[in-house]
């Protein structure tokens, strides 16, 4: 929430102060940093084992292909002492567990070894709060329209969201993470704000397939998120800006999130 | 090819946190535990020093302007047979000197004004009244005098530079608004926390270790519009001083700089008024005398019309937008007698940026009650009650839905300053302040039917108790000394609940506490000393070393200072910030007729318990912010010189520092030394005004400097469907180098001889080179190609013209 009130009041007060302001694509000499293991590992209730992807950072100037990471040693416990191996799959740098499966209300830890290194993450894999329903309504900005997901927050507790937006099958660059912290107990007033950052092909438009993803994730893994999308939104860079808060120990990039999902489709009507 | 647009999203930053708040259940009743308990001591018995045998007799009087009688106060009054004997006119125009008997040459002088000097051969007290003539008079030679002419050669204090509101007045600057902060920053050690702001950092401080004193009283906020403009009308201002180091004892609070602004007293003979209008706001301004010339008055405003204009915007929305600021100055003051003199003087302004749905609106408000009382000519005292005030709110209104974030810090103040000159060259200064805050920190209040739940409103009482004494002393003819010692106590009091964290953020403890207990106490002793040895008439050598203490702390996480920064007190996890400086200078005058002064001041600086986030966090209401904290410390060290001239048609001044800024936290930057925000090794400034025909006068500044120490990507990788930046060390990189130069022009209209209305026009272009210097870099996916990222550029202002019409009668 707080960050719709912003953008809106940044939209704002930038039109007010109508200051032509240059945007130039310059060359700047970046340090390379030696590359970075980064991994992504997923666990939900739908009945599907957990996966993880491997990959290495590259340079910020080079081509956006990421180098996979085979060879890691991955297991993953619950918290009644269940225990499964993730194997590499035949596409390079990707683990898919065989036994282990996603259960609401257990808790998850993730091992991974590679490279003489161990990194582990534990996360919470909470109850579902149900998608009730999901509304297209203008934003209020010109013709802009946004997404109100309808649900109602489970009071007396703290509860964290992540909602991903597929536009027409294909996944939207934001991530919209939302917190009880001033809305407990209430349903849903937050839209998803599809402006502001997002890139112009990811605008909604009448005639469009929209399908929403709801997460309910725990503390860390929303404390992920919450960094990542800081991170990601432009205006809203930290001046000292930091790579996100991982919930994997050992300084790897990435995240463990084991969570119930989720979802709605809407079709924008014409 | 560079785009150019209207771009919205620059200012984000300002708007990044909403008022963040401490999660301190506690219940808070009516009215305040106010037990500053305000015990006033004169302070008279200071150090006895040695006492030379001599029949000391006391010249005293004023210095006025010729003109309208009003008082100059700061004023230098010199001993031109003694040198290095001599004083500066106090607030209320007075001035006193201890001499030997025998006969001597007094000079008066002030800036903007011609010198005056008195021939008086002393046998006994007397009195003189200097009337000095404003330089301004004749046109053919405009003095921009900016400080008593050698002010700084003959006394010990160091790090210091002072301003005249009408040198202010001819530097260019953005949108025609005259500036004092940002014309501040024009001088060496002084850096803006950037393109457009009225943030500043001096000597490698923060931007929250400056204390803005508007008559005494503390502007918590000192900025209109998101930080664009100053929240100073310039109409109302006499002169500015700003303490870069070795601040004398009466002053404390802030770990890096003091800057004094005095408001002008009203005319004493006449009803005269100014005036403004400018691009962004008009100005107004009356003044004059009451009861017959034993008072005077002074009202200023200003406002801005923005919002008039969008009034006839053709789209609804538009005419919907609240949008202005103004700000109000009053100052009056009175003779109670021959002796008393009681002056009010008063601010308040406001910020409203109200569009639809949300808005914001904020202000401060700053008042001071002072009385000042002659018992002799050795001894003055002056009592003052001080107020400050600073709110915010956000708000959101969507049918009976509404909802506010609320947030806010007020301050009462009163202290009481005694000033003794037992003898020429030795001067005792004494005082003591007691202040209570009260700050309330973000809450949200929400009708019924809104979509969040209403917080409490926790507000955190504290009382800030300060004595000092300071002690003038020439020792001989060529050797002064400054040595004061300020302490400092501090004391979070009850109602509330406070907790202990550790490094990790994680709760330790937390205790209640009943009205009025104390949640945390400090006492800290700040030594300040000074020291000047003159080397010849025209050549000084100072030193000095200080420590300042600050227990207020703004803390902001934005590259702009925001109306949305949140001060905390020093509680059970935050230390009460302290710096320590060791400075030395040379200064010198030059030229035949002294028209230039030279100084070279180098510093180094210590700073302890500083104050920093964790790394990507967020202020959110309701949330105890200390839990977020992090404390490490700084080191910060320069060279700064500076060449002035004051006088003749060309004036102005070169500087240039040289400087470093670095801090460290064991938990930010693997704990390794990285630079602060504002370190910009080099820095240049050029402002040179030159009156081109009596009626013209032009004018430019010039500014280089290395650019800010930012953070950019060493690599990226893919996480969440994204290509997302992968960061390294903190600030390691750094902007590309900043350069701007701004010209302006002024236009004085001939007066006809008895006639008072008077006109003058300034024009001004802003970054006339129109050099697109880099506000902010960010990196973005290649639109057309999602293999490939880049760096994008954005540049705030560049050839912004203005036009001004100003006004007096």
């Amino acid at each position: 929430m707080n960050h719709a009130i912003i953008r809106r009041l940044v939209a704002a007060a930038g039109l007010l102060l109508s200051t032509a302001a240059c945007q130039t694509v310059i060359d700047l000499d970046l340090q390379d940093a030696a590359p970075r293991l980064t991994m992504e590992g997923q666990l939900t209730d739908d009945g599907q084992p957990a996966t993880v992807r491997l990959i290495r950072s590259v340079a910020y100037t080079a081509a956006s292909s990421f180098p996979a990471v085979s060879g890691a040693f991955i297991t993953l416990r619950d918290n009644a002492g269940g225990l499964d191996t993730l194997r590499e799959t035949a596409a390079a740098g990707q683990y898919r567990g065989r036994t282990l499966r996603g259960q609401v209300g257990r808790q998850y830890t993730l091992r991974i070894e590679v490279e003489g290194r161990t990194y582990a993450a534990t996360a919470a894999l909470l109850p579902a709060v149900p998608l009730t329903g999901l509304q297209v309504r203008p934003s209020g900005f010109g013709d802009e329209l946004e997404l109100l997901p309808e649900y109602q927050d489970p009071a007396g507790t703290p509860n964290y969201y992540v909602f991903r937006l597929y536009r027409n099958g294909r996944l939207t660059q934001g991530i919209f993470v939302q917190s009880d912290q001033l809305t407990d107990g209430q349903p849903n007033s937050v839209p998803l704000n599809v402006q502001g950052p997002s890139p112009a092909e990811d605008a909604l438009l009448p005639g469009d397939s929209v399908r929403v993803e709801m997460q309910h994730i725990d503390a860390g893994v929303y404390e992920y998120f919450r960094t990542l999308n800081m991170l990601l939104q432009v205006g809203l860079a930290s001046a000292s800006p930091a790579n996100p808060t991982s919930n994997f120990s050992g300084g790897a990039l990435g995240y463990f999130s084991a969570h119930a999902q989720q979802q709605r489709r809407v079709q924008i009507p014409r | 090819m560079p785009h150019c647009l209207t771009r919205y999203g620059l200012y984000v930053t300002a708007w990044l946190r909403l008022p963040g708040a401490r999660a301190r259940a506690r219940r808070r009743g009516q009215g305040h535990a106010w037990r500053t308990g305000a015990l006033l001591l004169l302070l008279t018995g200071g150090p006895t020093l040695l006492v030379r045998a001599q029949a000391p007799v006391t010249v005293s009087g004023t210095v006025q302007d010729e003109a309208s009688g009003e008082n100059l106060p700061g004023a230098t009054v010199r001993v031109l047979e003694q040198p290095g004997v001599g004083t500066g006119a106090e607030a209320d125009g007075t001035f006193a000197l201890r001499l030997p008997t025998g006969t001597y040459t007094l000079e008066a002088s002030f800036l903007g004004y011609g010198t005056a000097s008195r021939r008086v051969v002393l046998t006994r007290n007397q009195r003189v009244v200097f009337r000095l003539v404003r330089t301004e008079a004749s046109l053919s030679e405009v003095v921009v005098t900016a400080r008593p002419r050698d002010a700084d050669i003959s006394k010990a204090q160091a790090g210091v530079e002072t301003l005249d509101m009408r040198q202010i007045t001819r530097v260019p600057v953005l949108l025609g608004e005259k500036d004092i902060l940002k014309t501040l920053t024009l001088l060496p050690g002084v850096k803006t926390a950037g393109e457009g702001t009225t943030g500043f950092s001096v000597r490698g401080g923060n931007l929250d270790q400056n204390l803005v004193l508007l008559d005494e009283a503390v502007v918590y906020n000192p900025s209109h519009l998101l930080g664009f403009f100053s929240a100073f009308n310039a109409d109302a201002l006499r002169d500015l001083a700003i303490f870069k180091g070795g601040m004398p004892a009466q002053y404390g609070g802030r770990l890096s700089s003091v800057v004094d602004v005095q408001t002008r007293d009203g005319d004493r003979q006449l009803l005269r008024g100014s005036g403004g209008v400018g691009l962004i706001a008009s100005r107004l301004a009356l003044e004059g005398p009451v009861a017959s010339g034993k008072g005077s008055f002074l009202l200023a405003a200003r406002r801005t019309y923005a919002d008039a204009l969008l009034r006839l915007a053709p789209d609804e929305t538009a005419r919907n937008i609240t949008l202005y600021f103004y700000d109000l100055n009053a100052k009056a003051s009175y003779a109670l007698g021959a002796r008393s003199r009681l002056t009010f003087s008063g601010y308040q302004g406001r910020d409203a940026l109200v569009l639809p749905i949300f808005g914001q609106r904020y202000g401060n408000r700053a008042g001071t009650l002072r009385l000042s009382h002659t018992f002799s000519d050795r001894l003055t005292s002056h009592t003052a009650l001080v107020h400050s005030k600073y709110d915010l709110r956000l708000t959101v209104q969507a049918n009976e839905q509404d909802f506010n974030i609320n947030s806010k810090i007020r301050s009462w103040q009163l202290k009481h300053d005694v000033d003794w000159t037992p003898r020429a060259g030795l001067r005792l200064r004494a005082g003591l302040s007691a202040a209570h805050y009260v700050l309330t920190p973000g809450y949200v209040t929400a009708a019924a039917a809104a979509p969040v739940n209403a917080t409490a409103a926790r507000p955190a009482d504290a009382l800030e108790t300060a004595a000092y004494v300071s002690h003038e002393w020439a020792a001989t003819d060529r050797l002064d000394f400054t040595l004061g010692l300020r302490a400092t106590g501090f004391r979070l009091l009850g109602p509330g609940t406070y907790a202990t964290y550790d490094a990790a953020g994680n709760q330790l403890s937390s205790q209640t506490y009943a009205r009025g207990q104390a949640v945390a106490t400090y006492l800290n002793p700040e030594p300040r000393l000074a020291a000047s040895y003159q080397l010849a008439p025209t050549t000084t050598l100072k030193a000095g070393y200080a420590r300042n203490v600050q227990n207020l702390h703004l803390l902001s996480n934005s590259l702009a200072s925001s109306p949305t920064d949140l001060y905390v007190p020093t509680s059970r996890n935050v230390r009460p910030e302290l710096a320590d400086q060791l400075s030395a200078g040379y200064f010198r005058t030059l030229g035949a007729q002294r028209a230039y002064s030279f100084s070279a001041e180098g510093y180094y600086k210590w700073l302890q318990h500083q104050i920093d986030y964790r790394d990507g966090s967020q202020l959110l209401v309701g949330q105890d912010v200390e839990r977020t904290l992090l404390y490490g410390r700084g080191r910060a060290y320069g060279l700064e010189l500076l060449l002035r001239k004051d006088t003749g048609r060309l004036t102005g001044w070169v500087g240039y520092t040289l400087s470093k800024s670095e801090r460290q936290f064991a938990d930010l930057n693997a704990g390794a030394w990285f630079n602060a925000r504002q370190d910009r090794p080099h820095e240049l400034s050029v402002v040179a005004v030159y009156q081109l025909t009596p009626r013209w006068s032009l004018s430019g500044t010039f500014v280089a400097s290395t650019g800010n120490a930012v953070t950019y990507p060493v690599g990226k990788t893919f996480v969440a469907g994204q290509t997302v930046s992968v960061y390294g060390p903190r600030n390691a990189d750094r902007l590309p180098a900043y350069r701007r130069l701004d010209v302006g022009a002024t236009y004085e209209k001939p007066r006809p001889a008895g006639r008072r209305f008077h006109g003058s026009w300034n024009f001004s272009v802003y970054n006339a080179l129109g050099r697109q210097n880099p506000f902010l870099i960010t990196f973005e996916t290649v639109p057309d190609d999602p293999t490939r990222t880049q760096a994008v550029s954005t540049a705030l202002f560049r050839f912004v013209p203005s036009a001004t019409y100003n006004f007096n009668f």
